[in-house]
């Protein structure tokens, strides 16, 4: 919509002396609905996927809800659930000794692949670099929500100097133990405990690590091979983009997490496998944003200059046309990157993700569902910390958006 | 020039713009007047300050660009102290705009017959929707659009560069406005299309008297068109006089080089002078002419500040040196 209402016929319909109200709704609704009714309807496909997290709330018919109806039915904390979460304990002690992520993690030294992507949570693409970050600096929402995320970042590199407990420490005996501020709780535990009596805000900190890490791989990798695609798709056109565009449309006609589930149950669970799955459909989205940017970059007089002074197709498409589709691959790479976290909840929510006792935010949420009514902070620290992650992402990515487009900038 | 009380009366406008060097003054302390039934040429190169200089009369300077100082009199009245509600009644019913890139100026969303009816409905000059469209057509038509009754459907990609460029006319034309700002709005056209856009123009100063300010690179249509010429050159106007007198006898260097560097007709065997040099950076002026980097004529006086100042009843000039330049 800003850039429509920068547009030379705004500026016309404002000389012709056309009510404010007119030119709004009218002159530039119009041309910025084109894209919003596109988005709507990629979208809606996306919707129907995400039914899933609902209906296993509320109502999967599988081992999940009887026990919580009984729970509701007794109120009581589950004694049949005791036996269970001890085993799960042991399961979880037995992973621990296996995995070589976890052996490792005292040291540091298997996690500081993600502690190094993690410490870039910004793609910034355009060259006036200063001037773009003075512009985001006076944005206040935008960088409120920056810092938010770059606690975010600070608390998942620092985990094990900042985590007051190992995270997958269970003690029975602060089982479900409430958050410091409320009657019975302590304040070496925080934010409570969960179902197992492990410290939430332990879990919750080497959480940010999963999510962030996932995040940061699942979105870079797709927007390497989308714009690739997009711009190969955009640029030659005839079978290259055929074959490209069919692959995208097929892909997008899968719901997100049917697809994902399906990948994660062929190729197991576990956090490369996460990433695998996401990047399979994830960069269908950049793909389709480059090819359609490209189209139209093509036809334009400078890609025919190019052409002229007798510039490859390489040349062109990496040095003329990418650095005009760069801006909505930001874009879409930050809003996605929200959109990834969830999905990465969802997944480790459904029990496919991330394998305990590592702890994931969605995961979390998941462990908690059983005691919604007892104990609430389980699920919805967690949940409370996906929502301010993700919505500090959208956020920031507006603000980005807005700083560094330059042709939001024609001064 | 005729001698009633000016239609237009801008003093001292200056409109800036931040930028990521400092403030730029696109325009920086521009005068000038302009009567009912006049038409003026404005020359000068690209971002000399034409179209900023007028685009402030119209009040659509876009933040964060601001007009800072000066006083811009519409018929006795100072447009800047008026509501943004007032200006916008003014807009296109006393002021018009005709822009130069038809194809971007255009909504590409919306046919030409709602855009050009659009106006006439928002300044209340038609009763009906039908009325508006039956106006609509007769506006196509006199600026030589053919069977303008199917046309009014079309949308503006379906239109030719140069009927896009008629219909935006038509589109400034519509509510009957005192004043036309036309930038550069012939520049697209073929030179039969030309001609009768221009000659279309020069009815209604006759008829209507209606005062034009033409924003345009082509020294020969002022020359045939305009009764006076205001050059400007980076955000300031250096020269301004009567069309015929301007051309003939320059009064400052950089119109004097902007007219050597002109093919002629007469004598095609005369070289063609270019201007060396660059304007120099807005963001980093001193208080001297900003021409003397490239001026023949410069002498270390130029460095101080040069006022505009009259040579004879209707001359002005930006030179210290002015009765020199031959």
């Amino acid at each position: 919509m800003a850039e429509v209402l920068a547009s030379d016929y705004v500026l016309f319909a404002e000389a012709k002396g056309l009510p404010r109200r007119r030119v709004l709704l009218l002159h530039a609704l119009k041309n910025a609905l084109i894209p919003a009714v596109t988005v709507t309807a990629i979208e809606t496909g996306q919707l129907l996927g995400g039914n899933m997290i609902v209906e296993t709330v509320f109502g999967w018919p599988g081992l999940g809800a009887p026990r919580r109806r009984k729970h509701l039915r007794a109120q009581l904390p589950a004694r049949a659930g005791g036996g269970s979460a001890l085993r799960r304990h042991l399961r979880d002690a037995e992973f621990r000794r296996r995995s070589p992520l976890h052996r490792a993690q005292p040291e540091g030294a298997a996690v500081s692949a993600p502690a190094t992507a993690a410490a870039q949570p910004d793609l910034r693409p355009v060259s006036p670099l200063g001037l773009g970050l003075s512009r985001f600096a006076a944005n206040r929402t935008a960088l409120a929500s920056a810092s938010v995320i770059l606690a975010f970042v600070v608390l998942a590199v620092a985990a094990p100097l900042v985590a007051p407990h190992d995270p997958a420490e269970a003690d029975l005996f602060r089982r479900l133990q409430p958050p410091a501020w409320a009657e019975g709780g302590n304040w070496s535990f925080p934010l409570g405990c969960d179902g197992l009596g492990r410290d939430i805000t332990s879990r919750l900190i080497w959480g940010a690590r999963i999510s962030l890490f996932v995040a940061l791989m699942v979105i870079g990798l797709a927007a390497v091979i989308g714009t690739l695609a997009g711009l190969a798709a955009g640029y030659f056109r005839g079978w290259i983009d055929t074959l490209v565009s069919r692959l995208v449309d097929t892909l997008l006609g899968f719901p997100y997490l049917v697809f994902a589930i399906g990948l994660m149950a062929m190729m197991g669970p576990g956090l490369h496998n996460i990433v695998l799955a996401l990047v399979y459909k994830e960069w269908v989205f950049t793909c389709r944003v480059v090819r359609g940017e490209t189209l139209a970059a093509r036809e334009q007089d400078y890609v025919e200059a190019a052409r002229a002074l007798g510039c490859g197709p390489a040349h062109i498409m990496l040095r003329e046309i990418l650095p005009n589709v760069l801006s909505p691959v930001l874009v879409v790479a930050t809003f996605r990157m929200a959109y990834v976290i969830i999905m990465e909840a969802s997944l480790s929510f459904l029990g496919l993700g991330v394998q305990p006792p590592t702890p994931s935010w969605g995961a979390m949420v998941a462990d908690g569902r059983d005691f919604l009514v007892e104990a609430w902070w389980v699920s919805t620290i967690p949940g409370l910390a996906i929502l301010a992650l993700v919505l500090s992402i959208n956020l920031a990515s507006q603000g980005l958006r807005d700083a560094f487009d330059p042709r939001l900038h024609p001064s | 020039m005729t001698g009633a009380e000016p239609l237009l009366a801008v003093r001292g406008l200056r409109t800036v713009f931040p930028t990521r060097r400092g403030l730029l003054a696109a325009c920086d302390g521009v005068d000038l007047k302009l009567a009912a039934g006049e038409a003026l040429g404005v020359v000068g190169e690209s971002g000399s300050g034409k179209s900023v200089t007028f685009l402030s009369v119209l009040g659509l300077i876009r933040p964060p660009g601001r007009i800072e100082l000066g006083e811009i009199l519409f018929e006795g009245r100072d447009l800047l102290r008026l509501s943004a509600e007032e200006r916008r009644r003014l807009r296109g019913r006393a002021l018009a705009l005709a822009m130069q890139d038809s194809l971007s100026a255009l909504n590409p969303a919306l046919t030409v017959g709602t855009q050009i009816a659009e106006t006439i409905l928002a300044h209340g000059l038609a009763r009906s929707r039908g009325e508006a469209r039956d106006r609509a057509v007769d506006l196509l038509r006199r600026v030589g659009i053919p069977s303008p009754e199917r046309r009014l459907a079309d949308y503006p990609h379906q239109f030719s560069g140069g009927m896009r460029q008629r219909a935006m006319i038509a589109i400034a034309l519509a509510a009957e406005p005192r004043l036309l700002v036309a930038d550069e709005p012939t520049t697209a056209l073929d030179v039969t299309i030309r001609a009768q856009v221009l000659d279309l123009i020069d009815r209604l100063r006759r008829e209507r008297g209606l005062a034009v300010a033409l924003i345009t690179h082509d020294l020969g249509v002022v020359a045939e068109r305009c009764d006076r010429v205001m050059v400007m050159y980076a955000g300031q106007v250096v020269e301004e006089g009567p069309t015929a007198d301007v051309i003939a006898r320059p009064r400052h260097p950089y119109t004097r080089g902007l007219l050597a560097s002109l093919p002629s007709l007469d004598d095609p065997d005369r070289p063609i002078d270019s201007i060396p040099g660059q304007v120099p950076d807005l963001t980093r002026l001193d208080a001297g002419c900003r021409f003397r980097n490239r001026c023949p004529l410069a002498v270390e006086h130029c460095a101080r500040p040069v006022d505009l100042r009259p040579l004879s009843p209707d001359r002005r000039s930006r030179c210290l040196r002015a009765e020199e330049v031959a």
